[in-house]
């Protein structure tokens, strides 16, 4: 029989929690007396007076958990109690911390709770189809956060719900806003009359921001996922979603958010909007204008424009492209000037580093008319990263891809992936730094903080060459998000940082200063 | 995507703040306070060395206390040595996890405000033999085994599951209670010596069972004054011993029960144990045993045994009382001219 | 029940995979169950199939 001591300096537990660890220390086979305790003299005195107590007694503080055991070491190590310590600690902690009963299948959660109508699934992609089937089976709605499903299964899956006239938002669908609520990652944004159907995360977003920045609000967002308009799925769920809406009686107005579709489901989905007796606003980001009126819906030129022009039909106003800045044009040129005096006649360069893949499309798509723009989502296959001459050239990239975010937390979540690419893209050469910051469920518990850090640590860094850089930022939040508008705002103003009102201004200013550098060169 | 998550900030309202901690707030508009623990349902912040304020998410507040309206664990986003700033109307975690708003808080009472003199000695002897029926139906833990000795009545032929600490602390207990109850003070004082810091707990058991002595005689003290002197001098002591011999989170109860201050919960239960109607009682000792980080049982325990000693004394005052009545409206001899 | 019927439902959510989708939903109120999901059978992918190709058996 040997003597062991462990301790665990200020390690506090309650008493119940400590009894139990207790017990079942002392039931392991190899453990002939085992005593827990706090470091106090009194409780020293007893571990002595039972034989327990060893050298390392006289480093102990009434702050400090004491294990004392006298074990047999041919059956068990002092290791091993320590083990059985934490995995009885982990077993506590977990039930203490969820009162909240947890049943091990979906099947017994639905039973669980009745009345239950919407599953969320965020599995690994493999396992998801199979939960998702069951929950479809069940009559349940769902939104499938998970990536990585065939898409086989996602059609097959997407059929049987249609069929059921239930949601199978996703795979890869990231937002929705059901019955007033955000599920996964949405803003909190006030109830209202505009329903929205969005393939794409966080263009969603965007859209129901403005739409709440502009005091309107929305009755049902529905997410269908990035996949949901390519011919294979035919647009499944865009199309169901866009039924419901027009069924809906607290919608009175549709907004439609995607990348172009293939062309057979755009087709399908312009005859709905034809025989719609609600106003359909279309955003197929740099989709078919022509169609698009053709049909009687609105078509737009950026997220921020849908919103406007949703709001505007929904109060009978006459509306145009929002092309410009909410801001004065002479306080933009303000701006612009001197934004570029600031730089040294080398500093030429774009980086634009997006944590929300429809607001980097959206960037490219305007950039890219004036600019030749490097990205990993790039317009054209010459473009693309990995043909960046030399390293220098105008970068866009949209940190959320999968090459990004594989074994690493998406940048969205975790702000670290960005500051690491601060830190690495960003050199001498650099002109104009470009960035969204997303606030709301989901997201960073301060995303716009992370970023200011980032650029206070840049402008240090180039400061030592004698130099300084632009920063454009927007941010796609409100005030009722958790991290806070205003602060945020507040929080990248604070580290110089000029921040617009939208993705779509935000990627217009960039454009003037680029442009004008180009000019000055 | 993947999926590592972090929690979105939270703003969490303060529901109840004890009235102590405003003061000191008043007193100190603006001071750092480093998370000393965290459990699931209550967190302790230490500030000027050695005090601790805690902040709890179940209905029920302690002493320098701040009740808060949060649903989740507070595991998931503070760790002990977190930094938070603390003013007059808000509390912010240094790394902008969360904040609580203090403005539209009640205040609650620390100190309880309870006079025994409005009670029945009846009344209170009643309640305390319904208190011990009842505790001894309940899992024998920490020091509860010792119930049947401590109160010396005869329990059922339940077999007594007793542990460690409470054999090897009986002996010590017992003659600490026999000292209060035969009014040898700076023996108890000494026999207090013997148990401070011992038992189980980040409050250990027999800490807890002194922190209801202690508030039960403060109560005493301040319902008869002048009757007992020693008391505060005895708190006193009890409490600046607790400073090097137990955890910071006992000598912070300690010193806050030597002063009359305990949380609601055990307050509503002392009060509970001195009204005629008991059909509370249960329902007041559950919520003692249910909350808190401590062992409810403990605390009961003390509660128990201090009772026998107010029941004592109520009885010598009701006494002393009608005495002096006597003494008072004798008929005066009449000088003689 | 047809997404319209959803609509006017109130929303009760049972969510597997990330906690935090689960705690974001309970901090705002909704009804919200958190499944202490695992991979069925072991997680081989052709139990899987079997599994639930039985499931389908026994529901016929």
């Amino acid at each position: 029989m040997t003597l062991h001591t462990s301790i665990k300096r200020n390690a506090y537990y309650d008493s119940v929690t400590l009894m139990l660890l207790s017990r079942e220390l002392q039931k392991l086979e190899g453990v002939e007396d085992v005593l827990v305790g706090m470091g106090t003299d009194l409780n020293l005195d007893l571990a002595k007076d039972l034989g327990l107590a060893s050298g390392e007694f006289d480093t102990l503080t009434p702050n400090d958990l004491f294990i004392a055991a006298k074990i047999d070491e041919a059956q068990i190590s002092m290791k091993q109690v320590e083990d059985a310590f934490i995995e009885q600690l982990n077993k506590s902690a977990e039930s203490d911390g969820d009162e909240d009963y947890q049943p091990p299948s979906l099947r017994s959660a639905v039973q669980a709770l009745p009345g239950a109508n919407m599953v969320l699934v965020s599995v690994p992609g493999q396992f998801a189809a199979a939960e998702v089937e069951e929950a479809l089976d069940a009559g349940l709605h769902v939104m499938l956060f998970s990536d990585n499903v065939s898409v086989e299964d996602e059609l097959r899956l997407k059929q049987k719900a249609v069929e059921k006239g239930l949601l199978m938002m996703g795979p890869d669908c990231g937002t929705a806003i059901i019955n007033g609520k955000p599920l996964c990652f949405a803003n909190a944004v006030r109830r209202g009359r505009i329903g929205v159907v969005g393939a794409s995360g966080t263009g969603t977003q965007e859209v129901t921001v403005q739409v709440h920045k502009l005091g309107e609000g929305l009755s049902q967002v529905i997410g269908t996922g990035g996949r949901d308009l390519k011919e294979q799925i035919g647009g499944l769920m865009m199309i169901q979603g866009f039924e419901s809406l027009i069924a809906d009686p607290e919608t009175d107005l549709i907004v439609l958010i995607s990348k172009p579709p293939a062309p057979l489901v755009a087709e399908k989905i312009y005859q709905i909007a034809k025989t719609s007796p609600k106003p359909v606003v279309i955003d197929f980001i740099g989709g078919d204008r022509a169609a698009i009126e053709a049909v009687g819906a609105i078509p737009c030129i950026s997220l921020e424009d849908a919103a406007q022009k949703a709001v505007k039909a929904l109060h009978g106003e006459a509306f145009d492209d929002f092309t410009g800045f909410s801001l004065p044009e002479d306080y933009i040129n303000c701006i612009v000037d001197t934004s570029v005096a600031k730089l040294k006649s080398d500093q030429t360069e774009l980086r634009a580093l997006f944590t929300g893949g429809t607001l980097a499309d959206e960037a490219m798509k305007v950039l890219g008319v004036h600019h030749e723009i490097y990205s990993n989502i790039p317009l054209s296959p010459e473009m693309a990263i990995e043909n960046l001459p030399g390293g220098r050239g105008h970068i866009c990239l949209d940190l959320g891809e999968d090459q990004f975010t594989r074994g690493r937390p998406h940048p969205m979540i975790d702000p670290q992936t960005r500051t690491e690419f601060f830190e690495s893209h960003v050199d001498e050469k650099t002109a104009v730094i470009l960035v969204d910051v997303v606030l709301g469920f989901g997201s960073y518990l301060d995303p716009a903080g992370a970023v200011a850090d980032s650029v206070r640590e840049i402008r240090q860094r180039l400061s030592k060459q004698g130099k300084d850089v632009v920063v454009i930022a927007s941010v796609c939040g409100t005030d009722l998000d958790s991290q806070d508008l205003n602060k945020s705002i507040e929080s990248l103003e604070a580290a110089g940082i000029i921040v617009l009102p939208s993705n779509a201004q935000a990627v217009r200013l960039t454009d003037r200063v680029l442009q004008r550098i180009k000019k000055g060169a | 995507m993947t999926y590592l998550v972090e929690m979105s900030k939270k703003e969490l309202n303060a529901i109840t703040l004890a009235d102590d901690l405003v003061e000191l707030l008043r007193e100190h508009p603006s001071q750092t306070a480093l998370v000393h623990s965290v459990y699931p349902h209550a967190v302790n912040l230490l500030i000027r060395e050695d005090e601790l304020i805690t902040l709890t998410s179940q209905d029920d507040i302690p002493p320098m206390g701040l009740m808060v309206n949060c649903s989740t664990s507070f595991t998931e986003f503070l760790s002990a040595g977190d930094k938070v700033i603390l003013e007059t109307d808000q509390l912010t975690a240094v790394n902008g996890s969360f904040t609580v708003d203090f403005r539209d808080a009640k205040v609650w009472k620390a100190r309880s405000l309870l006079n025994l003199d409005r009670f029945s000695t009846e009344d209170v002897t009643q309640n305390r033999h319904n208190l011990i029926r009842w505790l001894a139906q309940q899992p024998a833990e920490g020091l509860l085994p010792l119930l049947p000795r401590l109160t010396h009545l005869s329990m059922s032929s339940k077999p007594v599951v007793d542990n460690i600490y409470s054999r090897y602390i009986a002996d010590d207990l017992d003659a600490f209670t026999t000292a209060i109850n035969t009014s040898a003070w700076e023996q108890a004082s000494v026999l207090a010596d013997r148990l401070i810091g011992f038992g189980m707990g980040s409050t250990p058991s027999c800490d807890d069972f002194l922190a209801a002595y202690m508030i039960v005689l403060a109560i005493a003290d301040a319902s008869y004054p002048g009757q007992h002197p020693w008391v505060r001098q005895f708190n006193q002591t009890i409490a600046s011993k607790a400073k090097s011999r137990t955890t910071l989170i006992s000598a912070n109860m300690l010193r806050l029960a030597a002063d009359g201050k305990t949380s609601r919960s055990h307050q509503q239960l002392i009060q509970t144990c001195l009204f005629k109607n008991s059909g509370q009682l249960e329902y007041s000792a559950s919520q003692v045993m249910r909350h808190g980080a401590t062992s409810g049982g403990d605390f009961l325990l003390g509660l128990i045994c201090a009772f026998e000693w107010v029941q004592n004394t109520m009885t010598d005052i009701s006494k002393e009382g009608e005495r002096a009545w006597v003494e008072n409206n004798q008929p005066q001899p009449v000088p003689g001219i | 029940m047809s997404l319209n019927d959803l609509f006017k439902q109130e929303l009760k959510v049972v969510n597997l995979g990330l906690k935090s989708f689960h705690n974001d939903l309970k901090s705002q109120g909704v009804t919200v169950v958190q499944v202490n999901w695992k991979p069925k059978a072991g997680g081989k992918k052709n139990m899987l199939n079997l599994l639930s190709k039985l499931n389908k058996v026994k529901q016929s």
